[in-house]
């Protein structure tokens, strides 16, 4: 108890509650961008909270997220262009919605479905994360092996239309993590002399590359037009949403339920949850015929579902220190950073801090009526922002962020380079999130996999010989079993057809 | 930039081979047959079956797809050039960083870039760009304490 209101504190301490407005109107600025994610949010942000203590550092964060993920859905209701991925699934049914001059409804819809998907994730995190804590604490080198193991194999299953090409991600990001002194002998790998490259691939400023600077390269190869507003001027955006609540309950429900859940799985985020909520829905809809015409109905669930994946998301990334999604994995990288190893000792060395980021999801998604209502009156000037100064700006600030990191113009050299390379993956078919993953998770995975290799005798037979290492090592062989199977069956597909 | 599979998967059949070679020269850890070099061979196996993988699908789609082929929006307006003078900027000012410093280098980058991206429009890119980094660099500089470099304006900012 003296842990959740020292936490209390800490969170409403005004210069918290300061950072979190700020970075709530950050968030909701990069989100309302076309083109700019919720992960770029908070990948930018991180230069900045470098320098802050963890409590307010990680409040921005979740606050920027939590807007950027709502306010994805405003170019998408007003202009037909998602704003984020996580906005993509229904975009079709909001933007027919406002050329019907609905524009009200669904901004509404958008805004407290999301606030109610929010909480509940904030719910659901705030249950399972501390039971699931003590449970980890039973954990030896073969289970968090073995659960590693399975977060990235989710990755590759979830994220990606060819297997083939996730495994690739994957194993691009395992071996950039290999980059450095090695975990068990202490001997140099990849190194080619380098001082630099001894301490390994820096994570903020490869993330930073992937996720800001592809984007920007993705812009300047795009179409960079942005299009007419659908209706200029938006009323009042509360009319109606009870008489939506009370019509849609068991969406309301399914779409938090299905976000949580799909956050809680390493590798998929916001945009996926949606895109399963939406699926569903339409699945279990009376009125399936209507989906994509201009329907609330999938827009209840996916919008729900997509904000309530976010607090899911947490919940593996602060008890096993497995991101669930690309937000978390940039957490994770913010939580070493700051001397903090994420998993279940958090919650004995560190309780209040896992209750601030409790709280901090709360205030978050309270925070987010004002904010976002404010956001959807302002939506025409936030995007009267000309993108041809925005981008150079955001570019100097990647610059700068990846600079500060170690004070070296070589993380300045590590974002240009996974910049690139993030951009000729999305560019080819490859996810990008399954590298951040391996480059996240390849460290703790050697050091596990090397660790039970002694314990175990090099015996492949000792990764199975605890119960609970048994049943995820089965789980996870059997997802990868899943993955060789759906990717020889699609490699035989193309030749059948020729035939 | 889209490259066919084909090109994909002999890379990694390349850098496969490159790693297990690489690899092959870590030690074993005392008293064990396995060691530092085990998790980039098992690496390098894995970049090996999936390259195979990528260059047989290449090959079958070789006829509809070209070894490297554009995007239709990257041909347009000159979107190469502008990757290019991103990258190069990029490089130039990194290289550059110490000798004329943040401020400067940063403002230049800037500018060329929104100058470019505008069709030409020099004068108010200066100045929007000039005042963000002058911005950020106060924001970074004297509030967060990064050393930035100033190079030639040591002494006379800030």
């Amino acid at each position: 108890m003296d842990a959740f209101i020292q936490a209390l504190g800490l969170v409403l301490d005004p210069y918290t509650l300061w950072v979190m407005v700020l970075a709530g109107g950050f968030g909701l600025f990069v989100g309302a961008m076309p083109g700019l994610t919720a992960t770029m949010a908070t990948a930018l942000l991180v230069p900045v909270t470098f320098f802050m203590e963890p409590v307010p550092a990680l409040a921005a964060i979740v606050t920027a997220a939590a807007m950027s993920i709502f306010s994805g859905d405003l170019p998408g209701a007003l202009l037909r262009i998602p704003g984020t991925p996580a906005s993509a699934a229904y975009v079709e049914d909001s933007y027919r919605l406002t050329r019907k001059g609905q524009a009200e409804l669904v901004l509404g819809c958008s805004l407290v479905f999301s606030v109610v998907g929010g909480l509940f994730g904030a719910v659901v995190l705030a249950i399972l994360a501390p039971w699931l804590a003590e449970f980890a604490l039973k954990f030896s080198s073969f289970e968090y092996f073995w659960l590693a193991l399975f977060g990235l194999s989710c990755a590759v299953f979830i994220s990606t239309g060819n297997p083939v090409k996730g495994i690739v991600s994957v194993l691009l990001g395992l071996l950039l993590a290999t980059v450095g002194i090695d975990p068990t002998a202490g001997h140099p790998r990849f190194t080619f002399g380098s001082v630099e490259l001894m301490a390994g691939i820096s994570l903020i400023p490869a993330m930073i590359g992937m996720f800001a600077i592809g984007e920007i390269l993705r812009w300047i190869t795009g179409p960079r037009s942005v299009g007419t507003i659908a209706q200029k001027t938006i009323g009042n955006i509360f009319s109606g949403q009870w008489r939506l609540f009370r019509r849609y309950p068991k969406n309301v429900a399914r779409g938090s339920l299905i976000g949580t859940v799909v956050g809680v799985l390493p590798g998929a985020g916001a945009d996926i949850a949606a895109w399963i909520s939406y699926a569903v829905s339409k699945r279990f809809s009376k009125e399936p015929e209507k989906f994509g015409t201009g329907h609330i109905e999938g827009i209840v669930d996916a919008g729900t579902a997509n904000n309530s994946s976010l607090g899911g998301a947490w919940v593996p990334a602060l008890v096993f220190g497995i991101p669930g999604d690309s937000i978390t994995a940039i957490v994770i990288g913010v939580l070493y950073m700051k001397g903090m190893n994420p998993g279940p000792m958090v919650m004995l060395d560190n309780p209040e801090l896992l209750y601030a980021i409790f709280v901090t999801f709360f205030v978050a998604n309270i925070l987010l009526i004002p904010l976002g209502f404010s956001a959807i009156k302002l939506y025409r000037r936030i995007l009267d922002v000309p993108r041809e100064f925005l981008m150079p700006v955001i570019l100097v600030f990647c610059i700068v962020g990846s600079f500060a990191i170690n004070n070296s113009v070589w993380g300045i050299g590590i974002m240009l380079l996974m910049g690139v390379v993030a951009y000729l993956m999305e560019e080819n078919g490859f996810p990008i999130a399954p590298t951040i993953l391996g480059l996240v998770l390849g460290g703790m995975i050697e050091a596990n996999f090397m660790t039970s290799m002694m314990k175990a005798n090099g015996s492949i037979i000792g990764f199975f010989e605890r119960p609970i290492a048994a049943g995820l090592g089965i789980v996870t062989l059997l997802v990868w079993a899943w993955v060789i199977f759906d990717a020889v069956r699609k490699s035989l597909r193309p030749a059948a057809a020729e035939a | 930039m889209r490259f066919n599979d084909l090109v994909f998967g002999a890379v990694l059949i390349a850098a496969a081979l490159l790693l297990f070679l690489e690899a092959g020269t870590f030690p074993d850890m005392p008293g064990q047959d396995y060691g530092p070099a085990l998790f980039p061979q098992i690496i390098a196996g894995g970049f090996a079956l999936c390259g195979l993988s990528l260059v047989v699908a290449g090959v079958r789609r070789l006829a509809r797809q070209k070894l490297i082929g554009l995007d239709p929006w990257a041909r347009q307006g000159g979107h190469i050039f502008d990757i290019g003078l991103l990258i190069g900027g990029l490089v130039l000012l990194m290289w550059l960083w110490d000798a004329i410093g943040f401020l400067i280098g940063a403002t230049v980058y800037a500018t060329v870039l929104a100058t470019r991206f505008r069709g030409g429009r020099l004068g108010t890119s200066l100045i929007v760009c000039f005042l963000a980094c002058l911005v950020i660099d106060f924001a970074f500089r004297r509030l967060l304490l990064v050393p930035l470099p100033l190079g030639p304006l040591t002494g006379i900012v800030w």
